[in-house]
């Protein structure tokens, strides 16, 4: 009875032991989610910040180009007030295709193309794209991990305990890469 | 990636365990050496051999910490980069920054070098990535994505932390071995003489003996197995930098193609210390072919091969690369295939480099920064930087020879950047790039000079033709003085050195060629 009961007592305060640090663990990887997610929004205000200087830089040198400017400072205003990571990435998609045809019509203006300060423009804006492809790339792989995680088990005991629910992916822009089966969950 | 590391970790710890032991292990010996024991019960040897090992241990230590980077750059000339400088190279290093979720981005040095190489040192937040000039000069963007994916690979993956730690140990390991073998000499000798120590412990029996034996093989060895064990490690960290920067680019040719280009260079890094080599890329001071149980780094040649024969750009990948090149797997973890599929990425930029011109710019700005006076030669326009250690108001320009009133240190600075901006984009020679080409002046300052109605002097007989014939003799035209001018001159204003009148040298390599 007395050792039985020490048994019982050992393999309690066991469980409890890893429910603590199973939960420790995922709490982390959902803060590290929030993390780079903070990380894309960083990211994505720098580049919003950006297109009214490109645009201004532009106009002086290609101001008939009146419909291009105008899609940019649209898809940026859209894609400023666009909630929730699915509609975000929607509205994030359209905006980097349509500075793509600024930098395109770019080619037909050698001064332009000349200019210095269109130059650092070119430079940021396209460090910034570079920098929200890894930062959603980063995110993502964060995502992969925490939902195969609580989806485990014997992670997800503690999951569903605590109610840790499964996250968003921030989708990729390309047709077939979407098409793609993206995550493999192995038990 | 998660699984990875904590493989690394405890693989990591093992190591450091291991060599902790021989530490101890050695650090007995020399207290066996230097206090044998007197009797069975007599245990202050291992007291004194623990102690021995802790002081040497704590001094090299010592060593490592407190001289982090005058130790690294010893004999380098080295800049701190900022993102007014250079900031291609800023935006990549902060891209990778985030790629790879290390959060705080690197300091960035900047190594005034035409051999293309880089390294990472520094601990924890305090970590840096370092280029050299001609790294810079020689890669595109996305191959300098690579070197800098690898660097920060090491740094996500704490080598430079496991590494310094392991680096210290190893020493300690081979200074106690040093002291072992001269105390076993010492011994033998004295005891050549005495033999009294000697047939007392015959005396002893066989197991004793055979356990000294034992003792004193490892003494020998040690040393050289804790080398083994190093480099074993520095190589598979490598390897290690190189699967991690394929997957935070998602790119490995660029890597790829970085290394070849490293490798291939026909210029290597010399001044690199010995401590300071196996930090880098590419070891400058190894044989590319290296591989043996004491390189630092795996062969090039593999390391190409793996990251070009990866199907994806995913840890699993790399795995499986480096199972069909090397033979052996290399990371070593179980949950390797449970990681989502990783697709190669297509390259982001065109093949453009970052170029001199603004590595150039880059350094000017530093310069100007740290109290160095930019002044322009008000005769031939020559760019001159004059270093806060030359506290002179004036001085003579190195290339007309006319006096120059300097500004006071301090007042220049943020001034001369402005004015001076223009001129370094256009590439305008300045006397410490003296490799560079010297275009002739540009109309503007010509047409001013002009005014300044002077009479250009006129070509003479040259006096003491030189060597290689192309240097001109002068005659000042309102003094008469003879001046020796070096082509460097050609299509210059000068100044002359008896009356200091301005004059132009006269530009016809014809002239020159048909009076030689």
């Amino acid at each position: 009875m007395g050792t039985a009961a020490i048994v019982i007592l050992i393999i309690l305060i066991l469980a409890i032991l890893w429910v603590i640090g199973t939960y420790n663990s995922l709490v982390a990887m959902r803060a590290e989610i929030d993390n780079a997610w903070a990380q894309i929004d960083v990211q994505l205000k720098r580049r919003y910040d950006l297109i009214p200087n490109l645009v201004e830089t532009v106009k002086g040198y290609a101001a008939h180009e009146r419909e291009t400017l105008e899609k940019v400072i649209q898809a940026r205003n859209a894609a400023m007030q666009a909630q929730g990571v699915a509609q975000k990435a929607e509205a994030e998609n359209m905006l980097t295709s349509t500075l793509r045809s600024i930098f395109a019509l770019a080619e037909a203006y050698p001064n332009l193309k000349a200019n210095e300060n269109f130059l650092a423009l070119q430079e940021e804006l396209s460090s910034t794209e570079n920098r929200i492809a890894f930062a959603r790339q980063y995110y993502n792989d964060s995502v992969m991990r925490y939902n195969a995680r609580i989806q485990q088990f014997p992670a997800n005991v503690v999951a569903n305990m605590f109610g840790f629910s499964r996250r968003d992916f921030f989708e990729l822009q390309d047709q077939e890469q979407r098409e793609a089966p993206r995550v493999k969950f192995t038990a | 990636m998660w699984e990875q590391i904590a493989a690394n970790k405890r693989r990591s710890t093992i190591l450091l365990f291991v060599l902790f032991l021989m530490m101890i292990a050695m650090g007995c010996a020399v207290g066996y050496l230097l206090s044998p024991p007197k009797n069975d019960d007599d245990q202050t040897w291992v007291a004194t051999g623990v102690m021995i090992g802790g002081i040497v241990f704590l001094i090299q230590y010592a060593i490592y910490a407190l001289t982090p980077q005058s130790v690294v750059f010893s004999g380098l000339q080295v800049q701190e980069v900022t993102k007014e400088d250079i900031p291609q190279l800023i935006n990549i290093v902060e891209e990778m920054t985030i790629a790879s979720g290390i959060g705080k981005t690197p300091r960035v040095y900047l190594i005034f070098d035409p051999a293309p190489n880089a390294f990472a040192f520094g601990r924890g937040e305090h970590a840096s990535v370092a280029v050299t000039t001609g790294l810079l000069e020689m890669l595109n963007r996305d191959e300098l994505q690579g070197v800098i994916a690898h660097e920060i690979g090491h740094i996500r993956n704490r080598d430079i932390n496991f590494m310094t730690l392991a680096a210290v140990m190893l020493g300690t390991i081979i200074v106690l071995g040093e002291v072992a073998y001269r105390l076993i000499y010492i011994g033998a000798r004295v005891g050549e003489r005495s033999s009294s120590r000697s047939s007392r412990r015959s005396s002893a029996g066989g197991a004793e003996l055979i356990i000294f034996l034992a003792a004193l093989i490892f003494m020998l060895i040690a040393p050289t197995l804790a080398q083994i064990l190093y480099f074993a490690s520095s190589r598979r960290r490598e390897y290690l930098a190189d699967a991690s920067a394929a997957l935070f680019t998602r790119y490995p040719e660029g890597l790829a193609s970085a290394l070849e280009k490293i490798a291939y260079s026909p210029v290597r890094l010399t001044k690199v210390s010995r401590a300071v080599a196996p930090l880098f890329i590419v070891n400058p001071l190894e044989a590319l072919d290296a591989d043996s149980i004491f390189s630092t780094h795996p062969p090039v040649e593999k390391r190409i091969k793996i990251l070009r024969s990866m199907a994806g750009a995913s840890l699993y990948d790399y795995e499986r690369a480096a199972e069909s090149v090397v033979g052996r797997r290399i990371i070593r973890s179980k949950n390797l295939q449970a990681t989502e599929p990783q697709p190669v990425m297509s390259p982001l930029q065109g093949a453009e480099t970052i170029g001199a011109a603004a590595i150039l710019a880059a350094s000017d700005m530093h310069r100007a920064r740290g109290g160095y006076r930019m002044v322009s030669c008000p005769t031939c326009k020559l760019t001159l930087k004059v270093p806060p250690t030359l506290q002179t108001d004036t001085m003579e320009c190195p290339r007309c020879g006319e006096t120059i009133h300097l500004p006071p240190p301090g007042a220049i600075a943020t001034a001369s950047l402005m004015e001076e901006k223009p001129s370094e984009a256009e590439g305008e020679p300045s006397e410490t790039d003296s490799g560079a080409a010297k275009p002739p002046f540009d109309s503007e300052s010509r047409s001013a000079a002009r005014k300044s109605d002077i009479p250009p002097a006129q070509t003479v007989e040259l006096t003491t033709p030189r060597q290689g014939g192309r240097w001109q003799s002068l005659e000042c035209t309102v003094c008469g003085q003879k001046i020796q001018l070096s082509p460097a001159f050609s299509a210059r204003w000068i100044s002359c050195p008896k009356c200091h009148s301005k004059l132009i040298f006269p530009a016809d390599k014809e002239t020159v060629n048909a009076s030689a």
